[in-house]
């Protein structure tokens, strides 16, 4: 079983990752990977681009994102299906509808269980409360010193006090996890980037996996394609923190560990949990969810009774075009039929409805409107 | 006696706002058309029915007509100009030696404290200008930690700055000035530790200073870059897990060596088996009757670093920890030029 990047970000994550979707992809294939997950921060932004060109490399993409909880925390999420996806985008367009600030957003812990389904969840290494361990020191966040406060996500939601206490422990925050995902879904995610520090919080880590009984997998936390990559993460780094490479100091990385690794390279990292190398197998082909399948469907426009919203575009088609011409040439009935039969081919009915109640409606209202070029504002149907 | 005249001297008045200058505006047009009427003093002005200059001239005027009777008051208001507590001192003869120069410092620092005393005040800064015989001038200045008005205090900063100070020439004038502040009162909080005498200390560093000099004396910072890095290691002798690879315990401080000492390691598995230093450094390691020398018994690592890539300053090492034999535990690392011990762990 071949050992398969789970967490890897692009430059959709802003100043954070140093490698284009297509660099990822082209270094996975150089490394015969099967598969590579894209965990942009925040959003599905390189999810596209990244798909086509992992179809184009013959390389299985897996979609993702890190998301920005509320306490600051990252928790890293796969999509195992479609329903995951809208989840995913679901949680992502109310985090970013709530922001103030472009570019910044934060989920609610109190959320996850609502959109859950569908998602795997990676608690460990990955996650900000666990990247102290590049200074060496064991964060607070992994600590089994620390209490552990709120018993789990659902109870605390429905006690209506998740928001003001979000999970304070590292257990309590796997448990919490557990009982949003569900056991199955969530999964202990452990990196070696060989810098002082990070084995206690792996060891932490595994006993948290031992306790809980989670899979352990492992990852390698990849910012870019290439070692060489990270000389640019550092300069994006400095932009980042507005400071420069002389100043920047301690902000910039360690080492250049953060690339994408063979399959024999990890299993040599991870020679003393071999588990964790295979799970990546495991779980890779439990995530099948793929752009290409995604299925898009328009919202539904509410129709009269006893039509369809193909029969009711036709009959007001038909009606605006009376209106229109006071007499309906064959040229201009074979170009309607032909637009209709396009559009109820592609299933975009509702959506030219909805165009044209939009239109509709600003007329009526004596509000100016202008369209932006789409298919449903030039055609015949909505220019009337 | 001449009776007051009306008048306005305006070489007096202070930089005025707009709207004084309004009103003093107003003020000498109303003498003016006094002046006509045959009104030159305050008498005549007193003598006027208050009511029918109102009338004719206006609310400004019944103001002044007020003050000629006596009914208005303007309470006068007191402006000190600002004190400077300078004192200087030119000698007759050129001095060489600090003992007159203390004892005219000693001199100056009484009244000063005199002075800042009989106001409330206490010294916060001492300014000290010396002018020589060549009539260069030196300037000190001697922040107070804790500003005071007590001389022995003052005088042994001063004293101890001028124990160690030469000069090419002779001196012919001396200047001390005290930068006046608001005694210092605070109450500090019940978990807050204080300097229990913050001039003590002061003065312990200014003792330093002249010893050592100005650019030896400082407080230790950690620098900012990964070459220097986390001063804890991840080994700790004793009390390991059975079939644990490594164990920390507790954290324990790297005595990191001023200069790294050269080693020879010999590797097993690309791991570090043996550990011997060129030179055992006189020191930590003959005073606790160790050597740096044998088989490692663990070893933790590599840590690969390296920074300053956009530079010629640009570095690369490959950092281990390892335990010898003798239970000594040192940090170690391989650059362009070998290995070398870093430090030890306390």
């Amino acid at each position: 079983m071949p050992y398969i990047e789970l967490h890897a970000c692009s430059a959709f994550s802003f100043l954070r990752g140093a490698s284009s979707p297509e660099q990822l992809v082209e270094v996975a294939a150089e490394l015969e990977s099967p598969a590579l997950a894209l965990l942009d921060r925040n959003g599905v932004y390189g999810a596209q681009r990244f798909s086509v060109a992992a179809r184009e490399q013959k390389v299985r993409s897996i979609t993702g994102a890190e998301l920005t909880m509320e306490d600051g925390s990252l928790l890293p999420v796969l999509v195992a299906s479609r329903l995951g996806y809208a989840n995913l985008c679901s949680l992502l367009t109310q985090a970013h509808l709530r922001s103030s600030v472009k570019g910044e957003c934060t989920v609610r812990w109190e959320e996850l269980p609502e959109f859950a389904q569908g998602l795997v969840a990676l608690f460990g290494s990955g996650s900000a409360g666990c990247q102290p361990a590049a200074c060496g020191s064991l964060p607070e966040a992994i600590s089994p010193r620390v209490k552990c406060i709120v018993p789990g996500l659902r109870q605390a939601a429905a006690n209506g006090r998740l928001a003001a206490c979000p999970p304070q422990s590292a257990e309590d925050r796997a448990q919490g996890l557990i009982e949003a995902f569900g056991h199955e879904n969530v999964y202990i995610e452990v990196q070696r980037h060989f810098l002082r520090g990070e084995d206690r919080v792996n060891r932490a880590l595994t006993d948290i996996a031992s306790k809980f009984q989670l899979a352990v997998i492992a990852t390698n936390g990849v910012q870019y394609a290439k070692p060489y990559g990270r000389q640019v993460l550092d300069v994006f780094t400095c932009i980042r923190e507005h400071t420069h490479l002389d100043l920047a100091g301690k902000l910039l990385s360690q080492n250049a560990e953060r690339h994408l690794k063979s399959d024999a390279e990890m299993r040599t990292i991870f020679r003393d949990l071999p588990d964790a190398i295979t799970n990546t197998e495991r779980l890779a082909d439990r995530l099948q969810f793929s752009l290409e399948n995604i299925g898009y469907e328009f919202p539904e426009y509410l129709v009269p009774d006893g039509h369809t919203m193909n029969s009711f575009l036709r009959t007001m088609v038909l009606f605006g075009a009376q209106q229109r011409y006071e007499s309906i040439s064959k040229r201009v009935k074979r170009q309607l039929e032909k637009e209709l039969a396009l559009i109820t081919r592609l299933g975009f009915s509702g959506y030219f409805l909805i165009v044209w109640d939009i239109v509709n409606f600003c007329r009526e209202n004596n509000i100016m409107v202008q369209g932006r070029g789409s298919a449903a504002n030039r055609s015949r149907f909505t220019e009337r | 006696m001449n009776a007051p005249v009306l008048s306005i001297p305006s070489a007096v008045l202070p930089e005025r706002t707009a709207k004084q200058i309004e009103r003093a505006k107003e003020t000498e047009r109303i003498l003016s058309i006094l002046h006509q009427w045959g009104i030159h003093t305050l008498g005549q002005l007193a003598a006027l029915p208050r009511d029918d200059l109102a009338a004719r001239l206006g609310a400004r005027v019944v103001e002044l007509w007020e003050r000629a009777n006596g009914r208005a008051e303007r309470i006068l208001k007191l402006v000190s100009p600002p004190e400077s507590f300078i004192e200087s001192f030119e000698f007759e003869n050129e001095i060489e030696t600090i003992e007159p120069l203390l004892f005219i410092l000693r001199r100056f620092l009484q009244q000063l404290a005199t002075r800042l005393n009989a106001i409330y005040l206490v010294a916060k800064e001492l300014r000290l200008r010396l002018t020589f015989a060549d009539k260069s001038d030196y300037e000190g200045i001697f922040k107070i930690p804790q500003p005071t008005n007590n001389e022995d205090i003052l005088f042994r900063m001063l004293h101890t700055h001028l124990e160690n100070f030469t000069s090419k020439h002779p001196i012919v004038a001396v200047e001390l000035e005290a930068q006046p502040s608001r005694s210092v009162r605070q109450q500090f909080g019940l978990f807050e530790t204080a300097l229990r005498d913050p001039m003590q200390l002061h003065e312990t560093l200014a003792r330093l200073v002249g010893l050592l000099g100005a650019d030896r004396v400082g407080t230790p910072v950690l620098e900012e870059t990964h070459e220097t890095n986390d001063p804890y290691p991840t080994l700790s002798p004793g009390q390991r897990r059975a079939g644990e690879s490594t164990a920390v315990r507790e954290l324990i401080p790297l005595r990191r060596f001023r200069k790294p000492t050269k080693m020879t390691v010999l590797l097993e598995s690309h791991r570090p088996a043996h550990v011997r230093t060129e030179g055992v450094r006189a020191g930590l390691a003959v005073r606790v009757g160790l050597t740096m020398d044998g088989a490692t018994v663990m070893q933790e690592g590599p840590y690969p670093l390296s920074g300053n890539w956009w530079d010629e300053q640009a570095w690369a090492r490959v950092e281990w920890d390892v335990e010898i034999e003798n239970g000594i535990i040192a940090r170690c690392y391989c650059d362009q030029e070998g290995w070398a011990i870093d430090g030890i762990y306390d």
